[in-house]
């Protein structure tokens, strides 16, 4: 299914198609989701509990840079082994497709995560500005550099992503002139 | 508007709003009322059609990229006023950066038709090879530097159409300032 609407978009993927490309019955597939749509939450779910494991904050005493970096680069692996859930979370997992609910419900996978960026504002090391704004400005640069390895644009050598988490980085820290 | 642009931009405002898949010829050419026979006339194919459309709103950036443009400001004055641009543009045009953020992408636009969109944009790429000459900005492959601050950039906007933020002034200030913060030079030995 995750395949199929990737590739067609959710309106051009049928669910007998889904059947016949997973090699199961129509009725088997009801018998485990109640229609498309819950079949496209379930996959959305996945996704962002698979983010809760990657974004978890192993060691407290880390510098944050390090800590920053660490995010960056797991989260670039995660969507570079997972095309499919990338290209899923980025072009079709959006309201009204996803149910505001589940989007607010499935947050609590980001808590870790933005407790670092909290942390980081109050404390000074990060840019002061809304968080939503420099979560959205550091997870823009992991997207960017996933879509010049994903679409062969550039090969994404390490050196290239420490570059690109490096002046990430920069993106969000505190800089002071 | 002729007959050719109104079937472009009637494809453009399905296929957003649609999708590419789900949006047959018969539909485009109803709604942009004109024969299907006409619309095979001027494209031989719905790829065609979308691959105009790609071109049209690749070039129409890149001009309006470079709006206002004054080569004796400060490099760092000339970067940002692109960004303002960009970010102006995408939330006035909000058909055109959907196109771009959701539609005009591989598969559905073959790398050919990307490798066509490289001369609108020759000033613009000059411009970062003069800042890594010039020390500048980071020295890191300038395809890498254009894509993070174009990435920067059409998250902000998304916040904005999405209305997860006001994106007030100083939110784009903020972020504006936070791009020029990503590419800004950088003598870590990560980029020498």
């Amino acid at each position: 299914m995750l395949e199929l609407v990737v590739k067609q978009g959710v309106n051009a993927t049928p669910m007998y198609q889904v059947a016949k490309e997973s090699n199961v019955a129509i009725g088997t597939i009801y018998n485990y989701f109640k229609d498309k749509e819950d079949i496209l939450c379930q996959i959305y779910k996945m996704i962002r509990e698979d983010f809760g494991t990657i974004l978890i904050l192993k060691e407290e005493n880390q510098n944050p840079e390090d800590v920053f970096k660490k995010y960056w680069v797991d989260l670039f692996h995660y969507y570079v082994s997972n095309p499919y859930a990338f290209h899923f979370y980025e072009h079709i997992a959006k309201a009204p497709i996803i149910p505001i609910e589940l989007i607010e419900e499935t947050k609590i996978h980001y808590r870790p995560h933005a407790a670092f960026f909290w942390k980081g504002i109050k404390e000074g090391f990060l840019k002061d500005m809304h968080i939503t704004l420099l979560v959205q400005i550091a997870y823009s640069n992991v997207v960017a550099a996933v879509h010049l390895k994903l679409n062969g644009v550039l090969p994404m050598t390490n050196d290239q992503i420490e570059q690109a988490s490096n002046a990430s980085w920069d993106a969000v820290r505190r800089i002071n002139n | 508007m002729n007959k050719k642009q109104r079937i472009l931009l009637t494809m453009l405002e399905l296929v957003v709003k649609q999708g590419y898949h789900a949006t047959p010829m018969s539909q485009v050419a109803k709604e942009a009322n004109v024969a299907v026979g006409t619309i095979y006339h001027y494209f031989e194919t719905k790829e065609k059609i979308i691959e105009a459309i790609f071109l049209m709103v690749y070039k129409d950036l890149s001009i309006v990229l470079l709006t206002n443009s004054n080569p004796r400001a400060t490099y760092k004055k000339q970067f940002t006023t692109m960004l303002y641009n960009m970010f102006h543009y995408f939330t006035s045009n909000p058909l055109a950066f959907y196109f771009i953020e959701y539609v005009g992408v591989p598969p559905i636009i073959s790398p050919e038709t990307v490798k066509q969109t490289v001369p609108f944009y020759t000033k613009i790429t000059d411009f970062f090879f003069k800042g890594i000459t010039e020390k500048r900005v980071k020295n890191m492959d300038e395809i890498l530097l254009m894509k993070l601050c174009y990435g920067l950039i059409s998250s902000v906007v998304k916040l904005k159409i999405k209305e997860e933020l006001p994106m007030h002034q100083k939110q784009i200030d903020q972020s504006i300032e936070a791009c020029w913060d990503t590419i800004k030079y950088s003598d870590n030995k990560l980029f020498t």
